[in-house]
C-alpha cells in the first residue's frame, strides 16, 4: 500500500493549516473526499487537491513533499500512524499529539510538539523557538512522547514542559527549560544564556556549561549512576552521552522562583 | 404594521394571565390586545397554542466592564474552545465563560432575553461597561453603581455628614455613571482589603474608618429608598464564599432596618459549619428569613458544573480564594480608590463535596423561598455557571424526577446534607415567567416591559411546547424585540442594537462642589470628565438612554 | 467632558499624547484661526497640540496625486475586495476608530496589530499565562509608601507621572514627604529626575536585561529561600537583603515599569517574575503592580479588541471567526515573511512613525501631519481624537477610559467615518455580486 502523499504545487503566500490531515481524521476517506477537503490560505478556502498533488491510499502513512516553512499543524491530535515530511514544517508541528510518529528532514518552525502527550516527533533539520513549550495561555508544554532534533533548536525550548523528553543534538537558544514543570531536557551542543529561568522541576542535561541565572546553587560534582540507564535507553546520537560517564556538575533552581529543578553538565571531553 | 399573533397560549402574570389563550398585537413596537380601529394585520403568526411570554430579563449577568474584559483576555483557551463564525448578518466572537460581547448579546437572543444588567459598575469604568454593553447586540441594557468601598463615601460618613448629603452623593453617582441601581459588594471589604485587612465580618470595625459594614448597608439602603430609586440596594454580602457566612448575610438583612434590600448571588452567602468537613448548608434558615422578611429579594446565583470563571468586584475575598483557581492563574486589582476586583477561573465539579453540595443549595433556595416575586433566577453569570445554562436550571426547578436523577450523580456525602432530595415543589411555566420576566421587570422598576399587556414594548418570546422545560427555554421559535421579529428557530435574522436603562432621582447640585473638592485633592482625573453626558451616550458610547421613573423623593 | 461643539476654552481637556491621559489640560483657543494656547500639560503634550494644530492638512492621494475623497475611497474597497491576507496595522486610533476597524476586519478576513504591540504583549502574555495583581493611578497617589522604579525611561515616557502620582501635594493615606523611591535599572545618579531626588532611598544599577534575574533573586530574599545574595555581580547583597525587608514591612508597595522600554527577546518573563514577586509580598502585606502603558493607545485598541473579538490584538479574522495568535500574528514578522497582501496602516496619533515598508498594497489613514517617505498606493487625511472629533481613549492603567474633546472644525473624517464607509461598500458590492 502506498503512502497518501501531498506534494506541495507552489510555496504558498500564506499559511495553511493542515491540522486535519492526520491518519485518525483521514481513515476510510476516499482519494476524491481528501482532494476536495478544504483547507484556508488567507481568506479564502481551496479544495487541498489544488494546492497539493494527491496521491496513494494508506492514510494510516502520511507523506507531505514541502519546501515551506508555512504548512502548519501538521499531526495535530493524532493518535497513531505515521506522518512523514520531506523539506520543512510549519508552526505547531504535532501540537497535541496522542501517538504515533512524526518525522521531518527539515526544519520545524514555532512550537513543535506544543501540548503533545505521547508518540515520538522527530526532526532531522532546526527547530524553531519555543519547542515543546506552552501557547500563550495554555499551562502545560510537552506532556509527554519524545522529540529529538538533530539540528538546532531555538529560544525557550521546554518552556512549561510537563513531562516527556526532549533531545537536541546540535545548539539550544536562550532561556533553554525556561519555566520548566517536569521532564528532562538534552543537549548535546551549546546552550545561551538564562537556561532554566524560573524553573519549578525537571531535569537539563547539557555537555558544556550553562550561563544560569543568579538564583540557582551549584551543587557541586555528582556521581549519578541513573545517567548510564538514562544513556542506554536513549537513540542514536544521544546514547553517546553514555561515552561521558556517571559524574557530573550539578546546579538546583531556580531557588528564586521557588524551584527545585537540576541542571546536570558533563565537564567536556578531553 | 399591524402585526398579529393569533391563538398563542399567554402567561403573563404581571396582569395574571395564566396560560389563557389569547390574540395579541404589535403596533409600532408596542403590544395590543386589539387592532387600533380600521387596521388589519400585514403579518399574522398563527401559534395554535405555543407559550408566549414576554422577553426575559436577566437582573444579574456580568456582560460589561474592566473586569470582564480581564477574564477574556485571560482565558484565550476558553475563546479557542468556542468559536462563533460570522454568518451573513453576525458578527463572529466566541467564548464560553466570557464570551465576547457580540456573542453574549447574540446568544442571549437565541434564548429569549431582551434586556441584560451588568450588576457591578465601577463608576470610572462606567464608559467601558456602557461601551461593551452597547457592543452586546440585540438586548437593552443597564448597570447598578457600585458605592460602599468608595473613599469619598467612607470619608463622607465618617465625618457624620448627613444622610441628605448621602443621598445627593448617591443620586449624582446615578446620574454621572447613567446606572439604574446602586450595588454594594462587600460593604468596606473591598477596601479595607487594601489595608491589609483579610476579613471584613458585618460588625467588625473598618481598619481605617470608624464604620462597620452594617453603617454602609444600613446608609446606602435608606439613600436607594429615600430617593425613590426603584431598585433596591443591591448587595453581594460579606464573607463571600467562607463556611458560616450564613450569619453575615441574616445581619445583612437586618442591617438594612426595612428598607427594601436585594441580596444578590445569595447561594455564596448560605453556608453553615456542620459535618465532618466543616460546610453546610443554611438554605432552609436563609429561605426562612427571606419569607418572613417582605423588604428582602434574592437572586440565587446557582453553580452549574464545569468550567467557568469567577469575575467580581470583591477582591478581598477572591484574593482569599486563588488557590482554587482552576487552571491557575488569576488577577487582581484595586481600583481609583473606588473599588477592585478578583477575576479567578474555576471549575466546579459534581464529585467534589463542596461543589456538590453548592449546586445543591442553590436548589433548595429556590425551592423553599416561597414567594416567585421576590426570588431572581440568576447564575450570577459566569461566577455560578455561564448563562447558557438557564435552560437547564429551569428544567431542574420544573421537574422533580430530572432534578432527582442529577441529585444521584453528585458526591453522595453532599447529597446527604442536603434537603433537595425531600424538596417535591415544582416551579410552574408561570413562576418561571415571574422569576424571569415580570418579576425582574418590576424590581428594576420597568413598567414598560416584562409583561404583555396593552402598551408594552413589544419584547416577546414565542416557545414550543415540550415536557422539557430545557428544550423549550434553550431555542424561542420567535423573538420580538420592539415589535420586530429578531430571532426565527434560535437563530438571529436581524441584528439590533439596545438602548441604556437609567434612572434620575432628584438632588441638591450643591454636593458637586465637594466631591470636586475631593476630585482636586486627590483624584487623577478631573470630575469634568468624569460624568457621562446623554449626547455622549448617544453618539460616543453608542447605547442612547431611556430614562425610567423615580418616585418622589422622600425623608424617612 | 465629551461635547459635540468645538471646545473654545477649557481646563480639563484630555490629553491622547502618551499613556497617563491626563487630562487637565487648559485650552485657549477662541480664534479658530488663530494658535492655540495650551497650559498645564507637559512639553510633549504642549508640542504636540501645537504642531498639529499648525500642520497643513495634505489631501487625499493616490500614489502621492492629490485626488477626490472618493476616489481613494473606491481604491480601498477594490483592494480590500482583492486581498487574501489584509494586515490592519498601525492602529493609533480612539475607541470608535477600532471599533470600525474590527467590524471591518471581521468583514474582509483580516489581521489587526497595533504598532506598539512588542510592549503590550510583554504585560498582555502574563495576564494570559499567570495573571498579576494590579493597581491604578489613583490608588498609586493615595497608597504608595514604597515605590520600585523599574527601567531608566519611564520619566521620559510619562513626563508628568511625579507629579500626578508619585510626588502629588497630598495623599489619603500616606506621607507624600516620606514616600520612598527604590530605583532599579540603567540609572545614571546624575540622571535621576530632580523631583524625585529628596526621597529617594536606593538606586541599584543594573541593565534592563537582568532586572528578571534580580525579580527572581528578591522573590528568592522574600519567602526566605536560600539564595545567594550577592549572586548578581555588582549588585550589593546588603541592599537587596534590606530592600527584601522592607517590601516586606511597606504597608503597599508599589512596582512600576514601561514594558515598552523593556525591549529584549522574552521580556515577558522579566515582568513575570517582577508580577511573582508582588504576589508574593500579597500573602502578609499589600502591594501592587503599575505597569506604565498607553501609547499611540495600544490599551485602547486592545481592550476594544479584547471585548468585541474575544481576543487581544494579534488577532485575525481569515477563517470566518477570530484566531489569536501573539507569535506568528506579529506584524513585522507577518510583514518580514511577505504572508500580508494588503497593508492598511492606521495613524491618527502622531508618533508611531512610518508605515513599514513593504511590496504589498499600501493603505494610510494617517492625521494631517503625516509626512511619508515614500507615497503609499492611497493616504487619506483623518482627524486627530481629541482635536478634530471627540472621542474616547484608556489611560495607562486600562481601568479609566476618558472622553476626548474637539478643538477645531477642518472637515476632516474620523478613521471611525472612513472605515465605516469602507465596510458599507464592501458589503453594497458583495451584495451585487451575488447571483440572484
Amino acid at each position: 500500500m502506498s503512502a497518501l502523499t501531498l506534494r506541495l504545487r507552489e510555496c504558498p503566500r500564506q499559511r495553511i493549516d493542515l491540522s486535519g490531515f492526520t491518519s485518525d481524521a483521514l481513515a476510510g476517506k476516499s482519494l476524491a473526499d481528501i482532494q476536495a477537503l478544504p483547507l484556508w490560505v488567507g481568506n479564502r478556502q481551496m479544495p487541498a487537491g489544488d494546492l497539493f498533488i494527491i496521491h496513494g491510499h494508506d492514510s494510516d502513512h502520511i507523506r507531505i513533499e514541502s519546501e515551506s516553512d508555512r504548512l502548519d499543524g501538521i499531526g495535530s491530535g493524532m493518535t497513531r500512524g505515521s506522518i512523514r515530511i520531506q523539506g520543512h514544517a510549519g508552526a505547531y508541528l504535532g501540537r497535541g499529539m496522542r501517538g504515533g510518529e512524526i518525522q521531518v528532514e527539515g526544519d520545524a518552525s514555532l512550537f513543535a510538539g506544543t501540548g503533545m502527550t505521547g508518540g515520538l516527533l522527530r526532526i532531522g533539520g532546526n527547530a524553531g523557538d519555543f519547542l515543546g513549550a506552552a501557547i500563550p495561555g495554555e499551562r502545560r508544554g510537552l506532556r509527554g512522547g519524545r522529540i529529538e532534533v538533530r539540528g538546532n533548536a531555538g529560544e525557550r525550548v521546554g518552556d512549561r514542559q510537563r513531562r516527556g523528553m526532549i533531545l537536541i543534538a546540535g545548539n539550544a537558544g536562550d532561556y533553554c527549560g525556561s519555566r520548566m514543570g517536569a521532564g528532562t531536557i538534552l543537549v548535546l551542543g551549546q546552550t545561551g544564556a538564562n537556561v532554566g529561568f524560573a524553573m519549578r522541576r525537571g531535569t537539563i542535561l547539557l555537555t558544556s556549561a550553562p550561563e544560569l541565572p543568579p538564583t540557582f546553587n551549584d551543587n557541586g560534582p555528582q556521581d549519578l549512576s541513573v545517567l548510564t540507564l538514562l544513556a542506554k535507553s536513549l537513540p542514536s546520537p544521544f546514547d553517546q552521552i553514555g561515552e561521558r560517564g556517571t559524574r557530573v556538575q550539578r546546579w538546583l533552581g531556580d531557588l528564586g522562583h521557588g524551584g527545585q529543578g537540576e541542571v546536570l553538565a558533563w565537564p567536556p571531553l578531553t | 404594521m399591524l402585526t398579529k399573533l393569533a391563538g398563542g397560549r399567554l402567561y403573563d402574570p404581571a396582569n395574571g394571565i395564566d396560560g389563557e389563550v389569547r390574540d395579541l398585537y404589535i403596533h409600532d413596537g408596542r403590544i395590543l390586545h386589539h387592532p387600533p380601529p380600521g387596521e388589519t394585520p400585514g403579518q399574522t403568526f398563527d401559534l395554535d397554542g405555543k407559550l408566549v411570554m414576554a422577553g426575559a430579563i436577566d437582573m444579574h449577568t456580568h456582560i460589561g466592564g474592566g473586569k470582564v474584559n480581564i477574564a477574556r483576555a485571560m482565558l484565550p483557551e476558553d475563546q479557542r474552545a468556542h468559536r462563533r463564525n460570522r454568518t451573513a448578518s453576525t458578527r463572529s466572537g466566541g467564548g464560553h465563560a466570557a464570551p465576547s460581547t457580540l456573542a453574549a448579546g447574540y446568544r442571549y437572543a437565541e434564548m429569549g432575553y431582551t434586556c441584560c444588567f451588568e450588576p457591578a459598575i465601577l463608576p470610572i469604568n462606567a464608559r467601558q461597561s456602557h461601551m461593551e454593553m452597547a457592543d452586546t447586540p440585540m438586548v437593552d441594557t443597564g448597570g447598578y453603581a457600585m458605592l460602599g468601598n468608595d473613599d469619598l463615601l467612607l470619608q463622607l460618613m465618617s465625618e457624620g455628614a448627613s444622610q441628605e448629603t448621602i443621598n445627593d452623593y448617591v443620586a449624582w453617582t446615578l446620574h454621572a455613571t447613567q446606572c439604574i441601581g446602586i450595588k454594594v459588594v462587600n460593604p468596606g471589604g473591598i477596601n479595607a482589603f487594601k489595608f491589609n485587612a483579610r476579613t471584613l465580618d458585618v460588625d467588625e470595625q473598618h481598619p481605617h474608618y470608624p464604620l462597620k459594614p452594617r453603617d454602609i448597608i444600613r446608609t446606602l439602603s435608606r439613600a436607594v429608598a429615600e430617593l425613590g430609586v426603584p431598585h433596591p440596594l443591591h448587595v453581594h454580602a460579606s464573607n463571600l464564599g467562607v463556611p458560616g457566612n450564613r450569619t453575615a448575610t441574616l445581619a445583612t438583612m437586618a442591617a438594612a432596618e426595612g428598607f427594601p434590600i436585594h441580596l444578590t448571588h445569595i447561594q455564596f452567602h448560605a453556608y453553615g459549619t456542620e459535618g465532618d468537613r466543616h460546610f453546610s448548608s443554611a438554605a432552609a434558615e436563609i429561605a426562612e428569613a427571606v419569607n418572613r422578611l417582605k423588604n428582602v429579594t434574592i437572586d440565587v446565583g446557582q453553580v452549574m458544573f464545569g468550567q467557568t470563571v469567577t469575575i467580581s468586584g470583591d477582591s478581598m475575598h477572591q484574593h482569599a480564594n486563588h488557590h482554587h483557581a482552576h487552571p491557575h492563574k488569576w488577577t487582581c486589582m484595586d481600583i481609583e480608590c473606588e473599588a477592585g476586583c478578583g477575576v479567578i477561573p474555576f471549575r466546579y465539579k459534581d464529585k467534589n463535596f463542596v461543589n456538590a453540595l453548592q449546586w445543591a443549595i442553590g436548589l433548595e433556595l429556590f425551592l423553599m423561598v416561597e414567594d416567585p416575586w421576590r426570588v431572581f433566577l440568576t447564575t450570577d453569570h459566569p461566577n455560578g455557571a455561564p448563562f447558557t445554562s438557564y435552560p437547564h436550571l429551569i428544567r431542574l426547578l420544573m421537574d422533580r424526577s430530572f432534578r432527582n436523577d442529577q441529585l444521584a450523580r453528585i458526591h453522595p456525602d453532599a447529597a446527604a446534607m442536603s434537603l433537595l432530595g425531600s424538596l417535591e415543589r415544582e416551579y410552574s411555566l408561570y413562576e418561571i415567567a415571574i422569576m424571569t420576566r415580570a418579576a425582574p421587570a418590576r424590581i428594576l422598576g420597568l413598567t414598560d416591559r416584562g409583561h404583555l399587556g396593552s402598551g408594552a414594548r413589544a419584547d416577546l418570546c414565542v416557545y414550543r411546547p415540550s415536557d422539557d422545560a430545557e428544550r423549550i427555554f434553550s431555542s424561542p421559535m420567535l423573538v420580538f424585540k420592539n415589535g420586530e421579529v429578531v430571532v426565527e428557530e434560535g437563530r438571529i435574522t436581524r441584528p439590533l442594537q439596545g438602548t441604556t436603562q437609567v434612572v434620575r432621582p432628584e438632588y441638591d447640585r450643591a454636593i458637586e462642589r465637594r466631591i470636586g473638592d475631593w476630585f482636586d485633592r486627590h483624584h487623577t482625573v478631573r470630575l469634568a470628565n468624569f460624568g457621562i453626558s446623554d449626547a455622549e451616550m448617544a453618539e460616543g458610547i453608542g447605547s442612547p438612554v431611556e430614562v425610567h421613573p423615580c418616585r418622589p423623593r422622600s425623608v424617612t | 467632558m465629551w461635547k459635540t461643539e468645538l471646545t473654545a476654552s477649557t481646563d480639563h481637556l484630555t490629553c491622547p499624547f502618551c499613556g497617563l491621559a491626563c487630562d487637565d489640560l487648559q485650552l485657549e483657543h477662541q480664534d479658530p484661526n488663530g494658535p492655540i494656547d495650551i497650559r498645564n500639560g507637559c512639553e510633549t503634550a504642549r508640542n504636540a497640540f501645537t504642531q498639529l494644530m499648525a500642520a497643513e492638512t495634505r489631501p487625499p492621494m493616490i500614489a502621492g496625486r492629490p485626488v477626490a475623497l472618493e476616489e481613494t475611497l473606491e481604491r480601498c474597497v477594490s483592494r480590500l475586495r482583492e486581498a487574501r491576507a489584509p494586515l490592519f496595522g498601525g492602529l493609533a486610533t480612539d475607541v470608535n476608530g477600532m471599533r470600525a476597524a474590527l467590524s471591518l476586519a471581521d468583514q474582509c478576513g483580516a489581521l489587526l496589530d497595533h504598532v506598539n504591540s512588542d510592549a503590550l504583549f510583554r504585560n498582555q502574555l502574563v495576564q494570559q499565562d499567570s495573571g498579576w495583581m494590579t493597581t491604578t493611578l489613583t490608588e498609586a497617589r493615595n497608597r504608595a509608601d514604597l515605590v520600585v522604579l523599574i527601567g531608566s525611561q519611564w520619566h521620559e515616557r510619562f513626563p508628568r507621572l511625579i507629579e500626578r502620582v508619585l510626588s502629588p501635594p497630598e495623599a489619603l493615606f500616606t506621607e507624600t514627604s516620606e514616600r520612598r523611591f527604590v530605583l532599579i535599572g540603567p540609572n545614571e545618579s546624575q540622571a535621576v529626575p530632580a523631583e524625585l531626588r529628596g526621597c529617594i532611598q536606593n538606586v541599584i544599577q543594573i541593565e534592563n536585561r537582568q532586572i528578571g534575574a534580580l525579580a527572581g533573586l528578591l522573590r528568592g530574599l522574600v519567602a526566605g529561600r536560600p539564595v545567594r545574595a550577592d549572586a548578581i555581580p555588582d549588585v550589593n547583597a546588603e541592599t537587596l537583603l534590606t530592600l527584601a525587608e522592607q517590601l516586606k514591612s511597606a504597608s503597599y508597595a508599589l512596582f512600576v515599569w514601561s514594558a515598552a522600554e523593556l525591549d529584549f527577546p522574552h521580556a515577558e518573563l522579566t515582568v513575570q517574575a517582577l508580577s511573582e514577586l508582588v504576589r508574593d509580598l500579597n500573602q502578609t502585606t499589600r502591594a501592587a503592580a503599575l505597569p506604565l502603558a498607553g501609547t499611540l493607545g495600544d490599551i485602547t485598541v486592545n481592550q476594544v479588541c479584547t471585548w468585541q473579538s474575544g481576543y487581544p490584538l494579534r488577532t485575525d479574522f481569515q477563517q470566518q471567526g477570530p484566531r489569536y495568535d501573539p507569535m506568528l500574528n506579529r506584524h513585522q514578522d507577518i510583514l518580514a515573511r511577505n504572508e500580508c497582501d494588503l497593508l492598511l496602516w492606521i495613524a491618527a496619533i502622531p508618533g508611531g512613525g512610518d508605515p513599514p515598508s513593504t511590496d504589498c498594497p499600501t493603505l494610510v489613514l494617517g492625521h494631517p501631519g503625516l509626512l511619508l517617505e515614500r507615497p503609499p498606493e492611497v493616504f487619506i487625511p483623518v482627524g486627530v481624537p481629541g482635536i478634530d472629533h471627540p472621542g474616547h481613549w484608556y489611560r495607562s492603567d486600562a481601568a479609566c477610559p476618558l472622553p476626548l474633546g474637539q478643538i477645531r472644525d477642518l472637515g476632516l473624517p474620523s478613521v471611525a467615518q472612513i472605515l465605516t464607509q469602507l465596510g458599507q461598500r464592501l458589503a453594497q458590492t458583495a451584495q451585487e455580486e451575488t447571483p440572484c
